[in-house]
């Protein structure tokens, strides 16, 4: 009868202590797979929120602007792109990409009739153009730019709450935009509040407008853009597309970099250097508790059945094969404490998910986020996996124990 | 036994006094009072008080590789000044100056844009800077010094001078030879030095007029601003074009009228 076989049955022999290990187990696997549940969609949440924040998948800048203000958002105009409507047309005309929009970067004063001034950071865009790349737009009163480009006179643009605030404004309110344009020439324009809206960062909504591209142009006196920001139909075609489109530009005249949102993104890759931080710590614990409790109970039932194991050695059974024995009844309880904790796991996950919990917002934003969990199946294989390495080190203090049996005292052992 | 000598300091404190005198000589604090020689050169050297009353101006300003913008200046007294971008695209732009206020007015706003003092022309290019600081009115003179045929004024901003230069003190250094003044430090409270003016050139003529400038933004750091003044016409300026509220001589002006 094979060792695996042998330890299926010893299992069925103490129920009590097998249920408790395969407890322990099956605890140990449910708390990986719901940290890494937790993680995995606040990852997924986070990146699918900056890119369609207004990030997109992939920006494309000319490359001196990049090397010179690093992979940030900031891009100024005077260093833009001219021939930005052919580059758009080429790029969208590729298999992986949903929309690629232009947007004008632009900073200046923004003055109420009433003299009430401050400073503020806008952004031009199409509005059409995000829609379909799936931007958000988070208003919070008024209504949306218009598709088309205002008439001269009928600018308007959308204020962030805390410049709002700063500046009284209400959707219907007038405001004179001061700016430098790309000659370094300082131009006024009047425009009407559309609408109120956040960005979701509250430091940002202190000094964020939007304004439409024909309304920056005629701020700026420029027909440039400062850069093409690219959606794509899937985040997981980001490099491929990348590529591509690096492929595309290449040879062109100013030199055009390609940078894909990670790098411009800098705050993604520190939260996920924290979560990964929290999930191996916890992890860790994980492992110890685990490899200490099954350990423990593996031992157990080598010195319980130490008589009947020195029988099996005085009958003919090698040190090996009770070693095998005792291996085979640990590769049990890890696979099915797995099994049972991915199960118990997949059981909260959908009682949690269902719940709809919030969490306050984390720091620096403005919103409550919505408490999700994610099955992830490469976690689950990879829990299996780690469980069974786990009990097999844990089987270690047992196997030594029953090496160094001896097969007279053995059947003496009370 | 020798007599003793006359009462100098010795070792560790003569040389602590030496430097003591090296270091207030350094930072100017030991200029000297103004003579009325360095009143007469001050005088001769203001730029401000020798441009002609009423002109129009025409300057190229920019930096050595970048954009090169063209601006009209009309000056219609002491402290009135107008000052339009000549490019196509800058079109209807004006910016007025009426003693310590400057107004924008631009064609997509209904209302002058009343302007900062922190605001510049264009990049680093401010009025003061292009037609001389007048270093008579609005400043005081502290001390002079002087090494070879340069001279180094030194100035204090009063309160209504520094909110609009932004500068609390000036440096102003002159070639006592030629009268004229080589450079111009604008410093900040703290004496740390916020802007260069060099004057490199000026133009021919009885009155000392700069033909070229070069500013420099030291804080910032950004590029030099090359400034070359084209051609300066002495000429009577209407009144009108600095009126705040009626904008028909402006407008005339920039239809091209040319009876303005």
């Amino acid at each position: 009868m094979s060792a695996f076989r042998l330890a299926w049955r010893n299992l069925g022999r103490n129920r009590r202590r097998t249920a408790l290990s395969l407890a322990g187990v099956a605890a140990g696997t449910a708390a990986l797979l719901l940290t890494a549940g937790f993680v995995v969609f606040s990852f997924r949440g986070l990146s699918e929120a900056m890119i369609h924040g207004g990030l997109g998948h992939l920006e494309v800048a000319r490359a001196a602007t990049v090397a010179a203000s690093g992979a940030t958002l900031e891009r100024p105009l005077a260093a833009g792109l001219d021939d930005w409507r052919e580059l758009q047309a080429a790029i969208e005309a590729l298999p992986r990409v949903r929309a690629a929009a232009p947007t004008v970067h632009v900073a200046g004063m923004g003055s109420t009739p009433d003299g009430r001034t401050a400073a503020f950071l806008g952004l031009a865009v199409d509005p059409e153009r995000e829609r379909r790349m799936g931007f958000d737009l988070k208003l919070r009163g008024g209504h949306p730019l218009a598709d088309a480009a205002p008439a001269t006179g009928e600018d308007e643009i959308l204020v962030a709450t805390g410049l709002a605030e700063t500046l009284g404004l209400v959707p219907g309110a007038p405001l004179t935009l001061l700016a430098l344009d790309p000659d370094g020439m300082l131009n006024a324009l009047d425009v009407r509040v559309a609408g109120i809206v956040t960005t979701g960062v509250q430091e940002l909504d202190t000094r964020y407008l939007k304004l439409h591209l024909a309304t920056a142009a005629r701020l700026l006196a420029s027909e440039s853009v400062s850069n093409l920001v690219v959606t794509l139909d899937a985040t997981r075609d980001t490099e491929a597309a990348r590529q591509e489109i690096a492929a595309l530009v290449a040879g062109h005249e100013p030199a055009l970099a390609v940078t894909g949102w990670r790098e411009r993104a800098p705050f993604y890759g520190q939260v996920r250097n924290l979560y990964a931080g929290i999930f191996w710590f916890l992890g860790a614990i994980v492992f110890v508790l685990v490899v200490l409790s099954t350990s423990n109970t593996l031992t157990m039932a080598v010195l319980e059945r130490v008589r009947e194991l020195g029988t099996l050695r005085a009958i003919g059974a090698s040190a090996g094969q009770l070693a095998r024995l005792v291996l085979a009844e640990a590769l049990w309880l890890a696979l099915f404490g797995a099994l049972l904790g991915g199960g118990v796991a997949a059981l909260l996950i959908a009682l949690l998910n269902a719940l709809h919990l919030q969490m306050p917002p984390p720091p620096g934003a403005v919103n409550p986020i919505d408490l999700r969990l994610a099955w992830v199946p490469e976690a689950f294989a990879g829990a299996v996996l780690l469980m069974l390495a786990v009990l097999s080190l844990a089987a270690i203090p047992p196997l030594v124990r029953v090496a160094r049996l001896r097969i007279v005292e053995a059947l003496t052992h009370r | 036994m020798s007599p003793p000598g006359p009462m100098v300091a010795r070792g560790p404190i003569r040389e602590a006094l030496l430097a003591l005198v090296l270091s207030l000589v350094a930072t100017g604090a030991l200029a000297a009072d103004p003579t009325p020689a360095d009143r007469a050169l001050l005088a001769a050297s203001n730029l401000f008080a020798a441009a002609p009353e009423q002109f129009r101006a025409r300057v190229a300003a920019g930096t050595t590789g970048g954009v090169r913008t063209e601006i009209e200046i009309w000056r219609g007294g002491r402290d009135r000044l107008l000052v339009r971008p000549l490019a196509a695209r800058q079109w209807g732009k004006l910016i007025l100056q009426r003693g310590s206020e400057r107004w924008l007015f631009a064609p997509g706003a209904r209302e002058p844009v009343r302007l900062g003092p922190g605001l510049r022309l264009a990049g680093t290019l401010s009025l003061e800077e292009l037609f001389g600081i007048d270093i008579e009115r609005g400043h005081r003179l502290l001390g002079v010094e002087s090494a070879g045929r340069v001279v180094t004024f030194h100035l204090e901003a009063d309160e209504a001078t520094a909110a609009v230069t932004g500068a609390t003190a000036v440096r102003w250094v002159v070639d006592r030879e030629t009268r004229r003044p080589l450079r111009a430090d604008l410093l900040f409270a703290g004496g740390r030095v916020a802007r260069v003016v060099e004057f490199q050139g000026f133009r021919p003529g009885r009155r000392p007029l700069p033909a070229r400038l070069v500013l420099k933004d030291v804080l910032r750091g950004t590029p030099p601003l090359e400034v070359e003044i084209l051609e300066v016409e002495e000429r009577p300026v209407p009144a009108a074009l600095f009126d705040l509220t009626d904008g028909s001589a402006r407008a005339r002006l920039l239809a091209g009228d040319p009876e303005l």
